[in-house]
This record gives structure tokens, sequence and C-alpha cells, in this order.
């Protein structure tokens, strides 16, 4: 029920500040004639509340307009990159996720001794430093120095391949991207595994366990982690529903064209329609994702399907 | 909670405070970089914009952490920055965290039709990432450091006021609360006098950690080249240096050392208060 509401009070709500992307156009140096083609092209001339109806209606039948830049519909401009940006942000999402909370449960289960300390620092660090930086600190030392990884691009253009030798050459492009945001990703990962863990330490049923004498790491890694994977998914789920333009940045430092860039260069060349199709792709996916995650956690935590 | 703000309460979180080993630490950081902020203008450096040294030379005696593309010094240009980051941090996240603590505290205290209308632009925001939403809005309003400022803190005020919402709520059920409406005490009355103060404090926390993830987001969005282009700005110098950064890998790890260095003092600071104020988290 609730959900349901809220949903339609995002799509409701947040329609009305839609408009103000067209009403923002920088000066055009053109001949006027060529701009009022244009303006009439793209329904400029009509007043705003027209345009915007227009457009929401367009929106229900599926429609997202036509690019100024490309010429071509947006729907297809942004189908083109999603797979790209999907590729970076659920490979390193799910690598953060596994491993962050790995390494969660591994440091409680050491609380208070050496590796538990060394990995909070070290997540600390990579908690503190932006994204871009660290991109580039990557870049210069795997790409530059170690000539490892290539540093940019999506595809070696001098030498291109093809069939399944192309596709292992965008996962060798893609390596450093990913690692700098599973870097990036991982210490929030860490951080609730390992808090919620350790408070679960002083459980009873984890007592009990140790008092049988179970095996530690099995006490882990069976019981206490039914118990602490729940925020972590959640993030996970958020994050993913944020995954489409959360790698703007890191895709701006690797020159990787997938949907951050995509957004960027339609900010830089005002492409508004481009802009309000990314921007819709982003709430619906935010907001399915967050129906998605509602059932699943019925399905982990049966306490809250019994609630409610 | 470390909530009640009676004098003994006062003086017994000054002393939890000391003894966290990270909060120390991390003031220290940020005092010496905030220092060196507020004393940049009167420090013997040169103008953070003249071009007046040789191009892309390395640290040296005359520019103790080199020069950039442009001639400039970099040491001027990283203290100057240091002045624009911090600004934008603590206003940016005192402002988030003002709008924040107040519409949090109303949504949790009248779950009436305030509450809920708030509840909603909440979740509204909850939705809209946050660093596509500054971006749409400083091209689409022209950059400048207050609007930085403004953009990041409506960005990011959702956060603590959800926070404070839960806070407020718990709160509201406690016996004082009870105690001060049976006496005759106004809604605005208890809210402001009793129950904020004793829900405020994970809120003040979380501005703290705000303030790094403020300055984050101006380094990221000066990056991106949407800083304001009157000023040295951490961010930018990174970008501008990344085509040098084989050749001259000094003009961007300088400011993004600086950057992060920053950010570590203020999430020491924001994590161990945190900390503290979280009887939970605190009892280890």
């Amino acid at each position: 029920m609730i959900i349901a509401v809220s949903i339609i009070f995002f799509l409701v709500n947040l329609a009305p500040g839609n408009p103000i992307y067209f009403i923002a156009g920088d000066p055009v140096f053109l001949s006027p004639a060529v701009v009022e083609y244009y303006t009439k092209l793209w329904g400029l001339d009509k007043p705003l509340y027209e345009r915007y109806f227009i457009y929401i209606s367009n929106l229900f039948r599926g429609e997202l307009g036509n690019s100024y830049r490309f010429g071509g519909p947006v729907a297809q401009v942004i189908m083109e990159r999603i797979p790209l940006t999907l590729s970076l942000t659920i490979t390193s999402n799910i690598l953060a996720f596994i491993i962050g909370t790995f390494m969660g449960l591994r440091a409680a289960r050491s609380f208070g001794k050496g590796l538990d300390s060394a990995l909070t620092v070290t997540t600390f660090f990579f908690n503190s430093i932006p994204g871009f930086f660290l991109g580039i600190l990557l870049m210069l030392t795997f790409g530059v120095h170690l000539r490892l990884f290539p540093v940019a691009g999506l595809m070696d253009l001098r030498n291109p391949k093809t069939g399944i030798m192309l596709y292992l050459d965008i996962a060798y492009h893609a390596f450093l991207p990913v690692l700098t945001l599973t870097l990036i990703l991982l210490p929030a990962y860490f951080k609730t595994v390992r808090d919620s863990a350790v408070q679960q330490l002083g459980e009873d049923y984890v007592l009990t366990l140790r008092a049988v004498g179970m095996d530690e790491r099995r006490i882990f890694n069976k019981h206490v982690f039914r118990n602490v994977i729940l925020p972590p998914i959640t993030l996970l789920a958020i994050r993913l529903g944020f995954s489409l333009a959360g790698a703007a940045l890191i895709e701006n430092v690797f020159g990787w064209p997938g949907m951050g860039r995509l957004l960027l260069d339609s900010i830089r060349e005002r492409d508004y329609p481009v802009l309000m199709g990314i921007y819709f792709t982003i709430v619906v996916t935010i907001v399915v994702i967050s129906i998605i995650l509602d059932l699943i956690y019925g399905i982990l935590d049966p306490r809250i399907k019994s609630r409610g | 909670m470390v909530g009640e703000l009676s004098t003994s309460g006062v003086l017994r979180s000054i002393r939890l405070i000391i003894r966290d080993k990270s909060v120390v630490i991390g003031t220290i950081m940020l005092l010496s970089i905030g220092l060196l902020a507020v004393l940049a203008p009167y420090i013997n450096i040169p103008y953070f914009n003249s071009m007046i040294f040789p191009r892309f030379s390395p640290p040296s005696p005359r520019n103790p952490l080199g020069t950039d593309h442009l001639g400039r010094d970099i040491l001027a240009r990283v203290l100057w920055g240091a002045r624009i980051s911090l600004a934008i941090g603590i206003c940016a996240a005192g402002l988030a965290s003002v709008i924040g603590i107040v519409l949090g505290s109303i949504s949790g205290y009248f779950r009436s039709k305030v509450g809920t209308v708030i509840d909603g632009l909440i979740n509204v925001f909850q939705v809209i990432p946050a660093f596509f939403l500054a971006l749409v809005l400083l091209v689409i309003f022209g950059s400048s450091v207050y609007l930085l400022m403004l953009v990041i803190a409506i960005t990011t005020w959702p956060m603590i006021a959800r926070i404070m919402r839960a806070q407020v709520l718990s709160v509201k059920e406690r016996l004082f609360v009870e105690s001060a409406k049976a006496i005759g005490c106004g809604d605005l009355h208890i809210l402001f006098k009793h129950v904020i103060p004793h829900a405020i404090p994970p809120a003040l926390a979380y501005t703290i950690l705000e303030i790094g993830a403020a300055i984050m987001m101006e380094a990221g969005l000066s990056y991106l080249g949407l800083g304001d282009p009157n000023y040295p700005s951490w961010g930018r110098m990174i970008y501008e240096g990344q085509p040098y950064i084989v050749s001259a890998p000094w003009i961007s790890l300088i400011p993004g050392a600086f950057l992060v260095y920053t950010v570590i003092g203020v999430n020491l600071v924001g994590n161990g208060l945190l900390r503290i104020v979280n009887p939970k988290l605190a009892q280890r």
C-alpha cells in the first residue's frame, strides 16, 4: 500500500521540476531563421505548461522524444549506453558487496586484534578518497608506470578485435574503472557488516554456540551471517538503483562511454531531451528496485512479512 | 545518551571526546589545514593567479610545491583552495544540517499533514541522485561559490532530516515529554526546549561527516569544470593537471593529497563523535 502511494507521489511530484531544464537555454549564435526553425521543431514556442503536458503524455506512451544533439530518439541513445555502464557498476557493486561482507565478517571474528584494525584503517582510507582521484592514482600506477592495464577507453582502437576477443578486450579495459569503483564502494559494506556482526557477538545465541563448542568460523559464516546480511543487501539494492548515474565521475576519468559520460556531455551540450531521458530512466530504476527490495525483504526476513 | 545539556553533562562529553583518539587526531589534522587556510592571505606566497613562474617546474625552494601548466605557484593555489573547500564544506553542511534538523524534527514530532508533506519531500529527494541534481542546478544557474554551497546543502539535507526524524520519534515517547505536556507546555516549546536538545547529538555528528561529503562533492563538481571559475579549487586543479599526469604528476597529486588529508580528518572526527553519541556502538 504505502509503496504504491509513494510511487505515485514520486512521479507526480518529480514532474513539475522537469520543464526547468527546457527553460534554461544558452544563447545560440545562429541566424534568426535557423533559431526559429529549431524552436518550432522542438516545440519550444509553445507555452511551458503545454510542453509539459505533451512531454508527460509522450512519456506514458513510452516516448522520450528526440535528442537535440544526435537527432535520433532519446531512448535509442540511452539504450546504447546502458549496458556499458551497467557492466561497470553491477560488476563492481557485486564485487564490493561480496568482498566487503566477507572482510567485515572476518574483521568481526578477530575483533580488536591486528587484522580488524588493519582492515578498518584500510577501508577508512578508501572511504575518504574521492573516486575520481583514486581513479587517477590507479591509472598512474597500473596504467602508466606498471603498464599492466590500458589507461582509458573502451577498446583497443588501433588493433580492433572481433567476436569473443572484442569482449575480452573490453573487459581488459574495464579492469581499472571496476577496480576503482569496487574500492570506493567497499568501505560501506565492510563497515555495516563489521559493526552489526560485532554487536551480534554479545548475543545469547553466539554464546550458546560457543559453549557447545562450535567452530568459530562456522558460527560466523552461518549464524552471524544470517543476522547481519540484511543491511548490506539494502545497501546493494539502493546502490544498484543509483548505479546508472553513480559512475559518472569515474567514467569521465577513464573515458568510458557510458551513461555518466552521456549525462555530462548532454549537460555540456544542453541536450535537454537526453538529459530528461536519463533522469527518467534513473528514477524509474530506483523506484523499481525499491519495490523489488521490499519483496526480497519478505523472503529474507520472515519477521518483516509477518508484521505487515 | 549523551544528550543532557547540563554543565556536568558537557564536561563529561568533553572528557569522552578527549579520550577518543580518532577525534583528537582528526581535530589536529583539521586544525592544521584550517590554520593554513585562514592564514593563506597573510603568508608570503605569490598571488594564486599570477603566472610569473616557469611552467611545469617541479617542487623547488622557489615554488615549494612546484608550478602548474600556466606557471602558477601550486602552494598558493592549494592554500587558497583550502579556503574554498573548507568554506563550502562547512557552510553547505551547516545549512543542510539546519534544514535537516528543523524539517526532520517537525516531521518526527507532528505526525499530521505537515509531517506527511515533509516525509514525502524527504522521500522524493531520496530517489533523485544528489550528484545529478547538483550538476543540473549548476549548469542551469551558472556556477559560483555561494550557489555551490546552496546546491550541496539542498541535495544533502534529507539524510540529516531522516536521522533527526528517527531520533525525535524515539525521544517524543519519553516520560519527560509527557510531563511537560501534563503541565501544559505548548508543542513548539516542548519540541525546541525539550525534544530537540535530546535528539540532536547524532544529527550533529552526521553534520561533521557531511562536511567531508560536501568537500568531496565540491571537488567532484569542480573536477567536471562546474566549480567557481574565479577561485582555485582542489578538484579543478586535479582536473587541470590530469593531462600532464605523466610528465608533471605533482600538479594533480598535491591538491589530491590535500583533499584526501582533509576528508580523512573530517571523517575521523565525525566517526569518533558518532561512536560517542551512539550508545550502542559506544559500548565497545
